[in-house]
Parts: structure tokens; C-alpha cells; sequence
């Protein structure tokens, strides 16, 4: 068997094995090459625009609902300031028009009226205490009432003065009640003596006789409850189930979050092996000044409070414009473009996980804070293990099958041609009498055959002469 | 220790493949041509036949073809020798029936060897 195995790899035609097979394996190594490399490489593209893809959608589903959710709770905030401002100027207005008499017109607003019967010789006492009492609800920086006549009441939940800002609405506020409007409401606006968000909201008393309004209601709120609202969410909402951390980081008080909810109810905590690398900058809360102040599941190593200006400055420059009104404007085509160039912005470790951030603004295109999405991308590097073990060998294994197959056909036609071959040297010595088995039926065997006829010619021949010679 | 026919292409070349088995401790018994050879088969039935592809009158193709249509000579291992290199000539030889093939000059070891398989 052996000895078999040595003949037929010594008798097989080399020559031409040298000739064909060499350049289709050097062909089919060269195509194998060039195929694994052009997808490995889209592989690790597609891998790239699956995690950016994946992690835009993520960014934007989240500046989208807490931009919806800031845009909420400030009409909320609005709406019940509005309603109880109206509620509040009916009630002085009753308290001071009719005195006590017709509190049954009140029903609905029977805290007015328990304050109002306090101030029967103080029309403005039952207003002052109903204004802590809302300052108190609402967590209002300021409120207070401003009459015409230059008396104010004011109730203060925090020792902030807004100063100017009274001043300036003033005008305006003035304004929009000569033109009859029921309320004015000021958009927030970014405060530098607060350093917050401020918005505002005024309303008129009016006499009831002339309908001229007798004093002006005025609200102010900072923005960190509205910042607050859209933490919680940042934390909670999105983070059942998920791998992904996400932190957000308030204009006004930083506030960073490492998230990682397995199930619903478990407390926020980070994903061990995702901490490891990200819980640096996701899991430690600052204060305006940069302080650590909180860092529950943080270790803060990569990123020092010290960063935090340049980062927040860097993410500023980058600024993204976010139009809720606008679905498919420019502007939101740019800020997705935008979300997809930084989308390895952030990250600490390009190959193990991806980061980023995505602006949220307000109405006026003033950033409000930044939203981190941070996402290990284990999941995405399966195909390029898929190809390194799966697509190595069997590259390896074709290859082999390749050559097999090539080797087996070379022998396959060798044979016929070294049996012609050897015929024709065994004429050359002399033999006519010999046939050469026509074993195919293809050139070579034709080529068989046309030999065959030739030798049968000339041993008739040869015949002729001999007997020629003979005679 | 066998005996071999020995047969080459002219008078010296087997007297010369003569000495080469001989000095390898065989016993030898020379053909001067194809029929010869055959004839010798007949009379001494040796172990080895050592001829060449061109032997005058009757070729060593021939030579393989007559003792191998012949099975009371099955056990006798023929070496061919072949006058060329070319691989054709030796896969023809073993498909005539040579059981080995070796080329001019004879390499020594190799013919030793051979002899040696043979008299297993």
C-alpha cells in the first residue's frame, strides 16, 4: 500500500503540476488572502457603524425624552404657577373688594380663603403667607408681589437676590398686561449672577371695577429642579436591562451618574466589570466648582474634578443643536452628524467601549447640560471573533482541498500520457508489434490511437520490404 | 543471497552490471540479449532479473510482459534498468510489469538496496 502511495506520488507529472497547480494555489491563496482581509475589514467597519448607529440612537432617544421631559416640567411648572397665580389674584382680589363676603365664590381655592380670613385688616397678609406656602411647594427662587403702588411682598426660599432681572421684566411685563394679556410668562434664561437657568412668570390683580391691574404677581424658578427632573431620568428610565452607562452633566451643578440597572428596583449601581473602566467619570458627583462631592461607586482616576471645566468647554464648543419643533430640520441632520463624529469622544478604551455626548438645550439654543452615553461593546466584536476562528481554517482547509483535487486531476491525466510515452520509447527500440491502450476518449486518446494506426502502417511496411528484400 | 539474470544494452554494460551484483554477494547468471534472457528464466528460474529497457532482439518491456503472463514466474522480482532519466519510461516499465526502476550509470546503493528488498 505504502509502496503504492510512493509510485503514484513519484509517477505523477510534476512537470505539470509545476505548471498548473502552482499558480492556481498561488491564485486561490492570493483571492483567500485578499477576501479574508476585505471582510475583516468590513467587518471591523460594520462593527464601528453598528456601535455609532447604536449609540447615536441611544443619544437621541435620550436628549429627546429629557428634552421633552425638561419642556414638560417646565410647562408644569408653568401651568401650576399660572393656575395658582390666578387662584392667588382672585383671592386678594375678593379679600380686598368684597371682604369676606362672598368666600362662597371660592370654593375651589379654600387655602386663599383660610389665609384671607386671617388678613381681614391686612389685605395683603392671607396673599404673603399663601406666597411662602407656594415658594415652599414649588421650590421658587423668588416670589413675590409687586403693587403699583410701590408695595411689594415677597417670599424667598433661598437668599438669592435676582436683582436686575426684576427690573428688566418690569418693562415687559408692564407691557403685555396693557395689551390685555392674561399672564407673562419669561423664558429661562441663563442667569450670571445665579449661575442658573431662571425663569419667570408674572400676573396681574386687576380692580375689578376698571380692570386695571392694581399689582403684578411675580415668580421666578431656578432650573434645578428641571435639571433634577431630567437626572432621574437619565438615571432610571434608561437604564433597565441595559449595558450602557449614562451620566448627566447639569450646566449649572455638575452632576454625574454611572449607571447600570440589572432589574427594575435594584438600586443605580454600576456594572462591575463596566465600572472598571468607566465608573471614573460616570459615578462621582460635583459641585459648581469642580469639588468631588459625591462618589459612591467611583473611583475617580482618569477624569479629575480639575478636568471638568476644559471637558464641559469642550462639549460647549461642540455644541449640538437640539430643535424638538424641527424633526428633520438641518440643524437635527447636523446634530446627528455631529453625535456620530464624537462618538469616540469620550471613550477611555477604543476597543472595549464607547462613549459619548449629546447636548441638551433649550428653547433659546442654550445647552442645559450634557447627556454621556457609554456602552461596552463586547456584543459587537462577536463577528470579527466569528472570523478569526471560523475563517482562518476553513480558508486553510479549502486551500488544502484545493490542491488535493488539483494533484488527483494532474494524475489523471498524466497517466494516458506517460503510457503513450513509454510506447513510443519501446518503438524507438525496435518493437512494432506493441498497441497502445487507448484509455480515454478525449486529444489524448485520439493522439492513442492515431499512434496505433501509425505503427500498424509501418509494420506493414516493414512487411513489404522484408519480402521485397527476400525475393 | 539470490540469483540473479543479468542482461544489458551491449556485451560490456552486462558484464559490467554482472560485477555489481556479483560484489553484492549474488549469484549471476548473463543474457547477451532479450532472448536470452528469457530463455535463462526458463532454465535457472531466478529470484532477480536485472535488465535493461534495451536489450537487443527483444526488449526489457517485452521481457516484462512474457514473464509476467507467465505465473510461475510470479515471484520473480524484476529491476529494469532505463536508459533515460524520463519518468515516462519507468512508469511505463512498472506498468509492463518491473517491479523497480533504476537509470544509467547504476548508482550502487540503490541497486543494493533493491536486491535486498528483492530477496525478502
Amino acid at each position: 500500500m505504502l509502496e503504492k502511495m510512493k509510485q503514484i506520488f513519484k509517477f505523477s507529472s510534476w512537470g505539470l503540476l509545476y505548471k498548473f497547480t502552482v499558480p492556481i494555489i498561488l491564485i486561490v491563496l492570493v483571492g483567500a488572502l485578499s477576501i479574508f482581509v476585505v471582510m475583516s475589514n468590513m467587518t471591523t467597519s460594520s462593527l464601528e457603524i453598528q456601535v455609532r448607529k447604536s449609540l447615536v440612537q441611544e443619544a437621541t432617544l435620550l436628549s429627546d425624552s429629557v428634552g421633552q421631559m425638561l419642556k414638560d416640567r417646565v410647562s408644569a411648572v408653568e401651568t401650576s404657577i399660572v393656575t395658582n397665580l390666578e387662584v392667588v389674584s382672585s383671592a386678594i382680589q375678593a379679600s380686598s373688594w368684597s371682604q369676606q363676603k362672598k368666600y362662597s365664590e371660592y370654593k375651589n381655592s379654600l387655602d386663599i380663603v383660610n389665609y384671607a380670613r386671617f388678613a381681614e385688616n391686612d389685605i395683603f397678609y392671607g396673599a404673603r403667607r399663601y406666597l411662602e406656602s407656594l415658594s415652599e411647594k414649588f421650590g421658587f427662587l423668588e416670589i413675590r408681589l409687586n403693587g403699583t403702588d410701590g408695595i411689594a411682598f415677597m417670599a424667598t426660599r433661598k437668599l438669592v437676590n435676582a436683582g436686575s432681572l426684576y427690573d428688566s421684566w418690569f418693562v415687559k411685563v408692564s407691557e403685555a398686561f396693557a395689551k390685555g394679556e392674561k399672564y407673562y410668562l419669561e423664558p429661562p434664561v441663563y442667569n450670571d449672577k445665579l449661575d442658573a437657568f431662571v425663569f419667570g412668570i408674572a400676573a396681574p390683580i386687576l380692580n375689578q371695577k376698571t380692570n386695571a391691574p392694581v399689582a403684578f404677581l411675580l415668580v421666578s424658578c431656578m432650573s434645578d429642579t428641571v435639571f433634577e427632573s431630567a437626572f432621574r431620568l437619565s438615571g432610571t428610565d434608561f437604564l433597565e436591562g441595559s449595558n450602557k452607562s449614562y451620566g448627566w452633566i447639569g450646566k449649572n451643578d455638575i452632576i454625574l451618574s454611572s449607571s447600570q440597572r440589572h432589574t427594575v428596583g435594584d438600586n443605580i449601581g454600576p456594572n462591575p466589570s463596566f465600572s472598571k473602566r468607566h465608573a471614573q467619570y460616570l459615578s462621582a458627583s460635583f459641585d459648581t466648582k469642580g469639588n468631588l462631592v459625591d462618589s459612591k461607586w467611583g473611583i475617580v482616576e482618569r477624569l479629575q474634578p480639575s478636568d471638568l471645566p476644559a471637558l464641559i468647554k469642550k462639549y460647549d464648543q461642540t455644541q449640538i443643536k437640539y430643535i424638538d419643533a424641527e424633526k428633520d430640520s438641518p440643524q437635527k441632520l447636523e446634530f446627528y452628524n455631529q453625535l456620530q463624529n464624537h462618538a469616540f469622544g469620550f471613550s477611555s478604551d477604543k476597543q472595549k467601549a464607547f462613549s459619548f455626548c449629546a447636548t441638551g438645550l433649550n428653547q433659546n439654543l442654550n445647552s442645559l447640560g450634557h447627556i454621556f452615553v457609554s456602552m461596552n461593546v463586547s456584543e459587537y466584536s462577536k463577528p470579527v471573533v466569528i472570523l478569526q476562528t471560523v475563517m482562518v481554517p476553513s480558508i486553510i482547509g479549502i486551500v488544502l482541498v484545493v490542491m488535493l483535487a488539483i494533484f488527483l486531476i494532474i494524475r489523471y491525466v498524466s497517466r494516458p500520457i506517460f503510457l503513450l510515452a513509454g510506447s513510443i520509447y519501446e518503438v524507438s527500440l525496435g518493437n512494432y508489434d506493441i498497441k497502445v491502450p487507448v484509455l480515454t476518449d478525449d486529444e489524448i486518446g485520439e493522439v492513442a490511437s492515431s499512434f496505433n494506426t501509425m505503427i500498424d502502417d509501418i509494420r506493414v511496411e516493414l512487411k513489404y520490404w522484408k519480402r521485397r528484400d527476400n525475393l | 543471497m539470490s540469483l540473479v539474470v543479468v542482461a544489458g544494452q551491449t556485451y560490456d554494460e552486462t558484464l559490467k552490471m554482472a560485477d555489481f551484483v556479483t560484489h553484492f554477494g549474488h549469484t549471476t547468471v548473463c543474457a547477451h540479449d532479450g532472448a536470452e534472457v528469457i530463455a535463462k528464466v526458463h532454465s535457472v528460474l531466478p529470484d532477480v532479473v536485472l535488465i535493461d529497457a534495451a536489450t537487443p532482439i527483444i526488449n526489457g518491456f517485452q521481457i516484462c510482459r512474457e514473464i509476467r503472463s507467465n505465473p510461475v514466474f510470479k515471484k520473480i522480482v524484476i529491476i529494469l534498468v532505463s536508459d533515460s532519466g524520463k519518468k515516462a519510461t519507468k512508469f511505463y516499465g512498472l506498468h509492463q510489469g518491473a517491479d523497480y526502476t533504476i537509470t544509467k550509470p547504476l548508482d550502487e546503493n540503490m541497486l543494493s538496496k533493491m536486491l535486498k528488498k528483492a530477496a525478502k
